[in-house]
């Protein structure tokens, strides 16, 4: 157990000790992330009245497009530098590996989230302190990392890497992001049960992507 | 390296193929001739009713394909025979060619039914997604390296995609619930159907389930040849 | 172009029911009729995609038959030349 913990940490240490050198994921991604929360708040209008009808359109693209790069860059620079294979003769369980990569992404994610939400409200004049809001957001990214991780693990070993994941993730990833898409919308309009009742959707979502995704990753390391 | 001969060694279609292929024919065949001379028209609906006795075979088989897709990638994984996953892959493409039919002969219902093109109930939203995850599926196939390891991730994304189904139809589900007011077109589906109608819809049903089975085995039987060229050019190389 | 008068009407007589002309829908028909295109799009579009696919596939299994002809009749002829390692790399 204890060996089992410091393989975990070792594999998510190692992601985030590149990180810290590199310092090719998160400022990019979040400057990439304001610049579309800006752009889609032009294209679909985001004026006063409409903003508890736009926001949540606005967060979520904008959350989905985070994820699709964020993934791409993660499993790219395992490739680059031939990482997985590394990972590959590491005497640790596969379903260790998922875990590491899955808590990397969703670590980088959030931390990208926890800068981008107060943003956001702001943008928008929403309350600061939205807990359910923070709380939604964390949840449905954590459902859209467990798909996401199985999917860049494919498409770093295929041609047109960049357009695959998206199409391939996208349709699969509908229901962590409409539940996400649904709590905010529920948060914003101040229904306080229906956000309930989608919290507690999304963290079923989250259980059941986390348990296909971590038995169904083994098959895509191979042998 | 038998399989690239295997399948048919001089082209011959194997016997039960060719029976197979008769009932297809002669099941179409009787279904046109019921769906076009017999059935009477929808006293509400019109002409444009007879669309719906192609559109739900459709759909049927469309379904039936993915569910292959399914049934074949776990055997896949578990099995690791190549047969399985040729089986997939021949599913998934049949059933693409189907769904997007599927899609489109529903447009065409939709349009003088309910008077929108398309509306986003959870059914033909879920049918929807259904179809691009295994568009994906094939882009998939054709970007992935050939062989195990691309055969592996087709099976894992027609696990994934399969299950993913029932929750992309709960999500909708709810989603649209919330927003009663978004909700155009059809609010009930078409009455009860008659006698006739149930009859020209089963032997539609028998027809397009046939005419798949028949592709199937056409498209498992091309996969098998393409593979055993892939290897033998593989072991050339 | 001059048209001759008496084969307008006869050809918008053919068309019509195809739904490639519209003249707008007469007075006096069953209910449902004017969605006869439809019908005839929904049909047309299956069966052409229909048969449209099975064209690709039997040209593909031309193609996959020559493929392999094609290779294995290389092989017959490459075969003496590489005999030495050949076989050992065929599964």
């Amino acid at each position: 157990m204890r060996s089992a913990l410091t393989a975990l940490w070792g594999i998510i240490w190692k992601d985030l000790l590149l990180e810290v050198r590199s310092k090719e994921l998160v400022l990019p991604l979040l400057v990439f992330v304001l610049a579309l929360v800006v752009l889609f708040s032009f294209a679909f209008e985001a004026r006063p009245a409409l903003v508890p009808l736009v926001a949540p359109g606005v967060l979520w693209s904008a959350l989905t497009f985070l994820g699709t790069l964020g993934f791409v860059r993660l499993f790219s620079l395992e490739r680059e530098q031939g990482g997985l294979e590394g990972l590959l003769t590491c005497p640790v369980p596969r379903s260790l590996i998922y875990a590491g990569k899955l808590l990397a992404g969703v670590l980088f994610l959030v931390g990208v989230e926890v800068v981008l939400l107060p943003i956001f409200s702001a943008l928008f004049n929403l309350p600061f302190l939205l807990p359910r809001l923070w709380l939604a957001t964390f949840l449905a990214t954590l459902g859209f990392c467990a798909v996401g991780v199985v999917f860049s693990a494919m498409a770093v070993h295929t041609r047109a890497r960049e357009v695959l994941l998206p199409v391939l993730f996208f349709p699969v990833a509908l229901p962590a992001i409409i539940a996400g898409l649904a709590t905010t919308s529920a948060i914003l309009k101040n229904e306080p049960e229906t956000a309930g009742r989608w919290l507690s959707l999304t963290l079923a979502f989250d259980i059941l992507y986390l348990v296909v995704g971590g038995a169904l990753f083994d098959y895509i390391l191979g042998e | 390296m038998p399989s690239a001969y295997d399948a048919t060694p001089s082209g011959a279609v194997p016997i039960w193929e060719r029976l197979l292929l008769g009932a297809t024919g002669s099941t179409l065949l009787a279904s046109l001739a019921l769906i076009f001379l017999w059935v009477p028209t929808d006293v509400n609906l019109g002409v444009v009713q007879r669309v719906f006795y192609f559109h739900v075979p459709l759909a049927w088989t469309a379904f039936l394909a993915f569910g292959i897709v399914f049934v074949a990638s776990i055997a896949y994984l578990w099995k690791g025979s190549e047969r399985w996953d040729s089986l997939a892959y021949a599913s998934a493409e049949i059933g693409v060619v189907l769904g997007a039919l599927m899609l489109a002969t529903g447009s065409i219902w939709a349009r003088p039914v309910w008077g929108v093109w398309w509306t986003w109930s959870p059914r033909l939203t879920t049918s929807l997604i259904l179809w691009l995850i295994y568009l994906g599926y094939l882009l998939l196939r054709a970007y992935a390296p050939k062989g195990p390891q691309g055969a592996r991730f087709g099976a894992v994304l027609g696990i994934i995609g399969f299950l993913d189904v029932p929750i992309v139809y709960l999500s909708v589900q709810w989603w649209r619930d919330l927003h009663p007011g978004q909700v155009i077109g059809p609010q009930a589906e078409p009455g009860a159907l008659e006698g006739p109608m149930v009859v020209t819809l089963l032997v539609s049903l028998l027809a397009f389930t046939l005419l798949f089975a028949s592709l199937l085995a056409f498209r498992y039987r091309l996969r098998r040849l393409e593979d055993g060229l892939e290897r033998m050019r593989y072991a050339r190389a | 172009m001059p048209v001759p008068k008496q084969t307008l009407p006869s050809v918008v007589a053919v068309l019509t029911p195809l739904g490639l002309v519209d003249l707008g829908a007469p007075p006096q028909q069953a209910p449902g009729e004017q969605f006869l295109p439809y019908l005839f799009v929904a049909f047309a579009l299956v069966w052409l995609v229909f048969f449209g696919y099975l064209f690709y596939l039997v040209r593909r299994q031309a193609d996959l038959r020559r493929d392999l002809e094609n290779l294995r009749r290389s092989q017959a002829e490459g075969e003496p030349s590489h005999s030495s390692h050949t076989p050992s790399r065929r599964e």
